[in-house]
């Protein structure tokens, strides 16, 4: 089997408080597959923009009454973040005795993400779900960024750590060998669980599935179990996690199991991390 | 002429004949206690009252056995009475510097403070599993996804709306911020520039618009945080009382009868649900540690401190000594640990004084140890007025420290507080602080002598059966009794009277016991006790030996033989530390013509005390009584102790210092070898003096060392006869007719022993000079000569 290689992350950060946490999502998946870190801050060039306007006032937590912004105030809060950003990556880096590159872009975030991430095998981004509307099942740019880039996404939810379990999705399409080949290498350690999850398909194709995934795993200490979706549903694969208790989800990017909108809504409600293979 | 006494009138021996006993083996000790009726009756009143103020001085001399007897005493009461409860200090958790007082039936307190721990145990289990279960971690992400949904819920609806107007929702590096969208793009400045001013203005108030919603949002937010924390606040209180509820209602059902230990226990619940993350936090470490649980900080506030625990008394009301009575002992004080160099306290820290430990029962205290320590008397009778116990530092009561401190809920005092001291202190205080009669109201008077009959004697043997066993020395036989119980009257200093004082006795006792055991006797006899008690006085003697030597060697002019006019060996008591002895002392007077004054000189040199001046006065108003009653006397007369250079007090030499002006006026010599003492009243009758052995002794040595003339003797008061106690060698030199004892009862029987004369022919001659001077006197008045005398009686 065609081994995944994953030379490359990259780690996208914000001010949020979830940054620290995706960092040392980074750092352990960068340490599993020996992996260059990199992480990058967009500094959100609308930001930029609506500085201009005269009449637009800032609100911050605890401070509901809102005041006025401009250009140079936002430059200096936005240098502020940066500075304050570096710091953390360095702290974190020095702390996990680890190199960690650090860029700061000015653009669209979501654009800016795509375009950084092409040179990588994994980005690795939050799950910003408060600043969505009633329709949306995750917040824009994520939203952007699943169905725009190119390489395999990361997307975690604050507080989420890379541990086993790992639970993967598999249908037989190269995207997914890619999708078992990493989970195979994310789960293996002595005798280590691996839930594989196949298709509501018949049973002949069910058993040529197994097979190769039998294939694939041979060799490797791991106890695998297949469980195959009466449904293929978001719903579905969310009560296969909780039941096996899966700590970490694979999936293959392409609609072969989820659509789109599944996947996202997949996204939303899971909380362990979920990684979007290409 | 009075004759001398009798040998058996010198010594009342102890009769042997009255015991029936061998020796002291034979006898059982003494139940009782020998000659303090009085005080035992004191005692018994004092413990038995139960009115306030009713505490016991016991007052007496050291060596008396007091603090023995007051502690068996107060013993064989306590053990008929009812344990008091048993005290412990909880802490306050509404003001945890005012610690709660409990108290528990007596021995409850351990059992009490092991259910708190086994208490603490059990929550330490029960509260983290309760915390651990899947119910509880789903509530609690349903809490959390309640608020998360409010949140996102409320930026939604805003997104929403900001949609539908072409805004969209900015995070800013501090917060957030609404910007117009076009085409999908937040509008660049020079396009907003570029639209139409109605549109620009439009986008403006729909900004506007939306932000006052944004800020309600924010405003709501740290409010819906509140909201979902005092949700798990109250979810983990359910949890806490599932957990610990069964575990709290076990002990309150235990101690159901017990309303504050109830009240407590529902102060500890609510303060476990509290500081539930003690409880969840601490057990491993407490594992790893190896710490006790109450040890550690989180888990003191549950301790019980026991303040009064009767678990190891035999039973009945505690007595206890309190050997060092300062302020902490007495009353309890609050310690201090040191922490990062500040000092730090709480209630476990708080530690019983003696009035907590004895509660209910006695405390013994000696009373000059208690006024010797700075306000350990004025807390005690703070405690006993108030009847209660509060432990305050000295630096709060006196506001030397302004810190906060902890202030115990003070435990209520039902106590009997038995002062031991001297009668000194006890008059003293009597006389000089009002308090101490509103508290102490009984004294028990330990007197230090009782009669000598041949009852007492019997029983006195008893006690020295007594003492011999509890000093396990070997026993006596009869002869060393008696003469034991001789010793008794002579440290009593008087032939009808026997000393009590246990100290004494049990000092010669063992004394006696060692010389038999030297001679490797098996019971020890009155040779031994003899040789004991002449230890005893050569130990002591070496001043008297000095003083004797001086004497011997002329330095101290005595005379012991032949007769001088206006000159008589008057008998000094020096009492140094536990030894008194005498020595004579010249006494001299001196007469002129004058106006009738007998100059001390003692007085006049402020050497004199004033008994021993109003002795001078007293025979001063026996010569003009019985010489001068028709006309002014008209000599002036001086008298001196010579080569005294030391206070001279009491008026013991007052009938010698007679004799002495006697002797003056009449020219008639005073034989030397007799010395003398008794004091003199206005009629001329001897009156009685202390320390009349050991005058006698004293005089009797000097004669001794300069061998006996046969004319030696030592004139006392027919009324000191009583008290006659000599040594043998004296008696034995008075069985020999070498030394003789006089008792005499008025001044004409000393003089007549004095001088050999007759009273009749002595009066004869002070008649005589007494005229001869006041011719004189009147002789120079005729020729206008005054005497620089007669001056006297104006200037005086």
């Amino acid at each position: 089997m065609k081994k995944t290689q994953i030379s490359h992350i990259l780690v996208a950060i914000d001010a949020g408080v979830a940054s620290r946490n995706i960092l040392q999502a980074g750092i352990v998946l960068a340490n599993r597959f020996n992996a260059r870190l990199n992480a990058v801050f967009i500094e959100d060039i609308d930001l930029f923009h609506v500085a201009e306007l005269p009449f637009v006032r800032e609100f911050i937590y605890g401070s509901p009454a809102g005041r006025l912004v401009n250009v140079a105030g936002m430059e200096r809060s936005v240098q502020t973040q940066t500075a304050r950003l570096r710091k953390l990556v360095e702290s974190i880096a020095q702390q996990n005795k680890i190199e960690i590159t650090f860029d700061v872009l000015r653009g669209n975030i979501a654009s800016a993400l795509c375009d950084a991430s092409k040179q990588t095998d994994l980005l690795v981004i939050g799950k910003n779900t408060q600043l969505r509307t009633k329709n949306q099942k995750i917040g824009n740019i994520t939203r952007f960024i699943l169905s725009t880039a190119s390489c395999n996404v990361v997307v975690l939810q604050y507080g989420n750590i890379i541990e086993r379990p790992v639970v993967v999705s598999f249908t037989g399409s190269e995207t997914s060998q890619n999708a078992l080949s990493l989970a195979i290498e994310l789960a293996y350690e002595d005798h280590n669980q691996l839930i594989v999850l196949l298709p509501a398909v018949d049973a002949r194709e069910y058993q040529k599935l197994g097979e190769a995934i039998n294939n694939s795993v041979q060799g490797h200490s791991l106890q695998v179990s297949l469980v195959k979706l009466s449904h293929n549903t978001a719903e579905q694969i969310l009560q296969v996690i909780r039941q096996f208790n899966g700590r970490i989800l694979l999936l293959e990017g392409s609609d072969a199991l989820l659509t789109n909108v599944q996947k996202q809504a997949l996204i939303a409600q899971a909380d362990i991390p979920v990684i979007m293979l290409r | 002429m009075i004759k001398p006494l009798a040998t058996n009138q010198l010594y009342t021996a102890c009769d042997i004949d009255q015991f029936d006993f061998d020796t002291t083996e034979q006898l059982d000790d003494l139940q009782t206690v020998i000659g303090q009726d009085r005080a035992i009756k004191a005692l018994h009143l004092g413990v038995n009252i139960q009115h306030e103020g009713y505490n016991l001085f016991v007052l007496g001399p050291t060596g008396l056995g007091k603090h023995a007897v007051v502690r068996e005493y107060l013993e064989s009461q306590s053990r008929s009475r009812e344990t008091p409860p048993d005290w412990v200090y909880v802490n306050n958790f509404d003001k945890p510097s005012e610690p709660i007082a409990i108290s528990l039936a007596s021995e409850h307190a351990t059992i009490f403070r092991d259910d708190m721990h086994q208490l603490v145990e059990d929550l330490c289990s029960a509260i983290p599993n309760a915390f651990e279960t899947d119910e509880y971690h789903l509530r609690l992400q349903e809490i959390d996804d309640e608020l998360k949904k409010t949140i996102e819920s409320a930026f939604s609806t805003l997104n929403d709306e900001a949609q539908v107007n072409n805004m969209r929702l900015l995070r800013t590096p501090h917060g957030f911020a609404f910007a117009p969208v076009k085409n999908n793009e937040v509008i660049k400045p020079k396009e907003f520039d570029a639209l139409p001013e109605k549109e620009r203005r439009q986008i403006e108030e729909t900004i506007n618009g939306l932000e006052e919603k944004l800020a309600t949002i924010l405003r709501m937010q740290p409010q819906w945080q509140r909201e979902a924390r005092n949700k798990i606040k109250e979810l983990n209180r359910e949890v806490v009382m599932f957990a610990s509820g069964h575990l709290i209602d076990e002990l309150k059902n235990k101690y159901q009868h017990h309303a504050v230990i109830r009240v407590y226990l529902e102060a500890v619940q609510q303060d476990v649900i509290n500081n539930l993350q003690n409880f969840r936090r601490e057990e491993d470490a407490s594992e790893h540690m190896q710490v006790p649980l109450m040890k550690m900080p989180a888990f003191r506030r549950y301790e019980v401190n026991i303040i009064v625990d009767h678990t190891q008394h035999d039973g009945g009301v505690p007595v206890v000594f309190l050997d060092l009575p300062n302020y902490a002992n007495l009353i309890g004080a609050v310690e201090h640990t040191v922490h990062m160099g500040a000092l730090q306290t709480d209630f476990t820290l708080i530690k019983a004084g003696a009035l907590h430990q004895a509660n209910g029962g006695y405390l013994i205290i000696d009373a000059i140890k208690l006024l010797m320590q700075p306000y350990a008397w004025e807390g005690l009778k703070r405690a006993l007025l108030s009847q209660q116990i509060k432990i305050q530092s000295l630096g709060q009561i006196y506001s030397i420290v302004n810190t906060a401190g902890l202030e115990p809920e003070p435990i209520p005092l039902r106590i009997k507080v038995v002062l031991i001291g001297d009668r000194m202190l006890y008059y003293l205080l009597h006389a000089y602080d009002a308090e101490f009669k509103q508290l102490f109201k009984v004294a028990a008077d330990f007197d230090d002598r009782m009669q000598r009959t041949d009852e007492s004697q019997r029983v006195y043997a008893k006690m020295i059966a007594g003492l011999l066993h509890r000093h396990k020395l070997r026993p006596f036989d009869r002869l060393a009794v008696a003469r034991t119980i001789e010793y008794g009257a002579r440290l009593a200093g008087d032939a009808e009277k026997l000393s009590i004082n246990v100290m004494e006795i049990a000092d010669l006792l063992c004394e006696a016991d060692h010389y038999a055991g030297e001679l490797n006797q098996s019971v020890v006899k009155r040779e031994d006790v003899q040789r004991a008690i002449d230890a005893q006085i050569y130990r002591g003697g070496r001043i008297r030996t000095r003083l004797q030597e001086a004497i011997n060697r002329g330095i101290l002019m005595i005379d012991t033989g032949g007769a001088k006019v206006g000159q008589i060996n008057g008998l000094a008591v020096m009492q140094l530390g536990d030894v008194s002895f005498a020595i004579p002392s010249r006494i001299t007077a001196t007469t002129r013509l004058g106006g009738g004054k007998v100059v001390d000189i003692e007085r006049e040199t402020k050497l004199g005390g004033a008994i021993h001046s109003k002795g001078v006065l007293i025979l001063s108003s026996f010569l003009a009584e019985r010489f001068a009653k028709d006309y002014q006397l008209s000599f002036s007369a001086s008298l001196v102790f010579e080569q005294s250079y030391g206070r001279i007090e009491g008026d013991s030499a007052s009938m010698a210092e007679l004799c002495g002006l006697l002797s003056a006026l009449s020219n008639l010599p005073i034989q030397q070898g007799i010395a003398m003492t008794g004091s003199v009243n206005q009629r001329g009758e001897a009156q009685v003096i202390g320390g009349v052995n050991e005058k006698i002794e004293g005089f009797f040595d000097i004669c001794r060392f300069r061998g006996f003339t046969e004319q030696q003797g030592v004139l006392i008061p027919v009324s000191n006869m009583q008290h006659l106690m000599l040594r043998d060698d004296v008696i034995q030199a008075c069985e020999n007719g070498q030394f003789a004892i006089y008792a005499y009862s008025t001044v004409d029987e000393a003089m007549e022993v004095l001088t050999g004369e007759t009273t009749a022919r002595i009066n004869a001659r002070v008649e005589a000079r007494l005229h001869e001077l006041e011719r004189i006197r009147q002789r120079m008045k005729k020729n206008g000569k005054e005497t620089a005398n007669d001056n006297e009686k104006n200037t005086d």
